[in-house]
């Protein structure tokens, strides 16, 4: 039996690289907040 | 708690009216019902308080009354149209999403996020230097004056043209602010518009043919915005236009427009530009949308007269909502635009616009420079670049495939506002993305449309949770606090051990600016309402008292013996200046050498300096230039903020040069010295001024520019033209405390001084 071929859709790909060039650019930020989360969780459950 | 009560009592009202209102509209969904009721608030509360305040009655009680008669009067409209048993509507339980683990999981983590922003509203006071600058000192002077009072402002910018700003939102804010009679909501003002915007979306995504859970991944990827989950605790008016343009959008892109549409449209669209000046441009986008939909829907002649009535609609809500603020701008300012019509508009940065402007949106300028991530008005978030611009081309070739140019048309419309206002901001690149955002809902709404009609949907699902989770483990954790996370570490340690009390601009903010602090908590135990005389740039917003008793003035820098008659005149209690020179503060010289202290931050192997008039350097060193110029009475101040390490010059022999400095990279306190040569006389019979490369094609104050794009020198704002209030606090006559404030980044350390000769009898508390 024949399979239809669902027609090529680019955009998921497209969106996925448009991501990952945002993250590289900002990566260094992001470890930055994990590192402020985790001092805000610090001071707020431990008061320190 | 009375607060509380009276706010719960306002709210209440308001909503009671919206809601009994909502449902004589014949509206197809229930979040079209709900949304209709968030327009229908906002258009009681702005009408009412707009005629109020108009009249010269604007308080709680006043107030309270016009809400109860708006109540009465939608739910006698409701029961005369004999839909008031719709009221319960859209709080009914929803029928079963099915949206799978992907989508709980980004809901879960916005809903985190928002209840996190609205704890730091509610135990944390407003830091926006724009929110303490204009926006909450003018919403603060309606209630209380009890009128559209176009208040006193410290200089920002180096003018006063932010107290002519059109009113609506300050208007809006009187809901949180009035019950208090404080600034305790006064954070969190725009927060119910960031979850009237996120409906906006979902109607949107719902207009453009997504079925629920598309609409809701829309409105989850709007609400993760940076830009919109920090000025859900700052007191700006951006997210609310936002909300009213999108919600117009929603509504007016059903055809044909019955009535009840137009009304919703004519408050929408009619209240925003009295919201911001700027949301202006965004109607005619709208109403372009609006006509190429009807056109395409109901055909040529047929949409061209459904438009008009839009576009009719539109122009009435705007004379009734809006009209007010520019009518008296004429009438003060003879124009009705003022003060747009008097700001001269920069020249073209084409480097941005055409080097930078297409991957702008990828570099979002928020980590530029490391210290500095998203705040209020930068951070469009991952999702924007990666899934609403994509997005809206991928709905737009598809609806122009079916004929449907209008909804084409809407999608497209975050493409067309993002390259309208980076050409008409080309220079402020960094604050871009802010006036984009009336038009993100659509483009989100698009995204929505994406994610359903994808044959790789749980791939793209999966980017979307990755864009909302890096947008808020970025955003969230320092929203409201500027640019210091160990300050919120700070005041939440002590909140945990409950050793502080949650003082008036106690724990919040950059560090530095403690002695601020000290300032405005002094101000709060000042009894009784104090006059209060600015000479320069201040945070006006905390100077009024935590009830906005005290009332600010601006005396223009003017010769001593006018300055003292105006103190007199104006009956000046308290005297706020710049205190630049002196011991300790950050300028010292012992004679022959000068040291200047500044403050500031590094854009990685870039050099920035944010300075008027100077919009951006950035070079790989930064060219200090300095001239000795006699010059009488002044001594040297510098009121910007700029960066650079450590420099030791040893000038070459003449009046004048230039030398260049090598850059570190690194995050510093400036410490420049410029050494003067043992022929020049002193430098207290100088002139000092310090220069920076301007660059003339590019970059707004974080962006990094080509080295042959460098242009013209300018001179910093140094030293300021009213420099003699630096010289010695002795010689005012007037002037008896001197309480030694200093350090802020903003205007140099901040001096109060108090007026013994003023007319008020209350002797104040001494300075802490």
């Amino acid at each position: 039996m024949l399979r239809r071929r669902e027609p090529p859709d680019p955009w998921p790909w497209l969106c996925a690289v448009l991501a990952a060039a945002y993250f590289a650019v900002h990566l260094g930020m992001l470890g930055r907040s994990f590192v402020e989360w985790g001092g805000i969780l610090t001071a707020l459950v431990f008061g320190r | 708690m009375l607060g509380a009560i009276r706010f719960l009592a306002l709210s209440g009202f308001t909503s009671l009216a919206a809601l009994a209102g909502a449902t004589c509209f014949d509206l197809r969904t229930r979040a079209e019902q709900l949304l209709a009721a968030a327009i229908l608030w906002a258009g009681i509360a702005t009408g009412s308080a707009l005629l109020l305040g108009a009249c010269g009655h604007l308080n709680y009680r006043a107030l309270l009354a016009s809400q109860i008669v708006a109540s009465l009067a939608g739910l006698a409209a409701a029961r005369a149209s004999g839909t008031l048993r719709r009221i319960g509507r859209p709080f009914r339980a929803p029928s079963r999403l099915g949206g799978g683990p992907v989508l709980v999981v980004a809901a879960v983590a916005v809903g985190g996020a928002y209840a996190w922003v609205a704890f730091l509203g509610l135990v944390t006071e407003p830091f926006a230097g724009d929110a303490l600058m204009y926006h909450l000192p003018i919403a603060a002077a309606y209630a209380r004056e009890g009128r559209l009072a176009v208040p006193a402002l410290g200089r920002y910018w180096n003018n006063d043209l932010w107290a002519y700003y059109p009113g609506n939102a300050y208007l809006l804010d009187q809901w949180a602010l009035l019950p208090f009679q404080n600034g305790t909501l006064a954070d969190l003002v725009q927060f119910p518009f960031a979850l009237g915007s996120a409906l906006a979306t979902y109607a949107l995504a719902r207009r453009l043919g997504c079925a629920q859970k598309g609409a809701v991944w829309a409105a989850l990827l709007f609400l993760a915005v940076p830009i919109v989950v920090g000025q859900s605790k700052t007191a700006l008016v951006d997210v609310t236009v936002s909300f009213l343009f999108a919600s117009g959008l929603a509504f007016s892109l059903a055809m044909p427009p019955d009535t009840g549409r137009l009304v919703l449209l004519a408050i929408a669209w009619g209240a925003a530009p009295g919201v911001k000046i700027s949301a202006a441009a965004f109607l005619p986008l709208g109403l372009a949308c609006i006509a190429f939909h009807a056109c395409s829907e109901l055909g040529a002649r047929s949409g061209l007269r459904a438009a008009a009535r839009c576009g009719l609609a539109a122009a009435g809500g705007g004379a009734v909502f809006s009209g007010y603020w520019y009518v008296r701008n004429y009438w003060l300012q003879g124009h009705p635009l003022y003060p747009a019509n008097i700001v001269p508009s920069d020249a073209m940065a084409w480097t941005n616009v055409l080097l930078y402007g297409p991957i702008l949106p990828l570099l979002d300028l928020t980590a530029y420079p490391p210290i500095f991530t998203y705040n209020y008005e930068t951070g469009a978030g991952a999702q924007f670049a990666a899934l609403a611009l994509p997005a809206s081309i991928a709905f737009s070739a598809q609806a122009r495939r079916k004929g449907q140019l209008g909804l084409a048309a809407a999608a497209l419309l975050p493409l067309v506002a993002y390259a309208f206002w980076l050409l008409r901001s080309s220079r402020s690149p960094h604050t871009l993305f802010r006036y984009v955002l009336p038009a993100m809902p659509a483009g989100f709404a698009a995204a929505g449309w994406l994610l359903e009609r994808t044959t790789r949907r749980a791939f793209l699902e999966t980017i979307a949770l990755a864009c909302i989770l890096f947008s808020l483990i970025n955003a969230a954790p320092h929203v409201g606090t500027f640019v210091s996370p160990e300050a919120l570490r700070a005041a939440l340690r002590d909140l945990r051990r409950g050793g502080g009390e949650l003082g008036r601009f106690y724990r919040m903010g950059d560090v530095s600016l403690q002695d601020y602090r000290r300032t405005w908590r002094y101000l709060d135990s000042v009894p009784g309402s104090a006059n209060i005389a600015a000479s320069h740039t201040i945070f006006a917003y905390p100077m009024l008292g935590d009830d906005f008793r005290h009332r600010l003035r601006f005396l223009r820098p003017m010769r001593h013996r006018d300055w003292l008659a105006n103190l007199s005149r104006l009956g000046i209690d308290y005297v706020a200046v710049a205190q630049l020179q002196g011991r300790n503060t950050r300028l010292e010289s012992d004679g022959t050498r000068l040291r200047l202290i500044l403050h500031g931050r590094n854009t990685g192997d870039e050099l920035a300096v944010a300075a008027h008039p100077v919009q951006a350097v950035s070079t790989r060193s930064i060219r200090v230039r300095y001239r000795l110029v006699p010059a009488e009475n002044v001594r040297a101040a510098l009121g910007v903020n700029t960066f650079a390490e450590l420099f030791e010059l040893d000038p070459a022999d003449g009046q004048e040069a230039t030398a260049e400095f090598p850059w570190s990279g690194e995050l510093h306190t400036l410490e420049l010295l410029l050494e003067t040569v043992p022929r020049t006389r002193a430098w207290e019979d100088h002139e000092i001024s310090v220069t920076a490369l301007e660059v003339q094609d590019a970059a707004g104050s974080w962006i990094g520019v080509p080295l042959d794009r460098v242009g013209s020198w300018h001179r910093l704002a140094w030293p300021i033209e009213y420099l003699w209030l630096q010289g010695d606090p002795a010689r005012f006559s007037l002037v008896l405390e001197d309480t030694d404030f200093r350090g802020s980044p903003y205007s140099g350390a901040l001096m109060l001084y108090r007026v013994l000769e003023g007319p008020k009898g209350a002797a104040p508390p001494r300075a802490p």
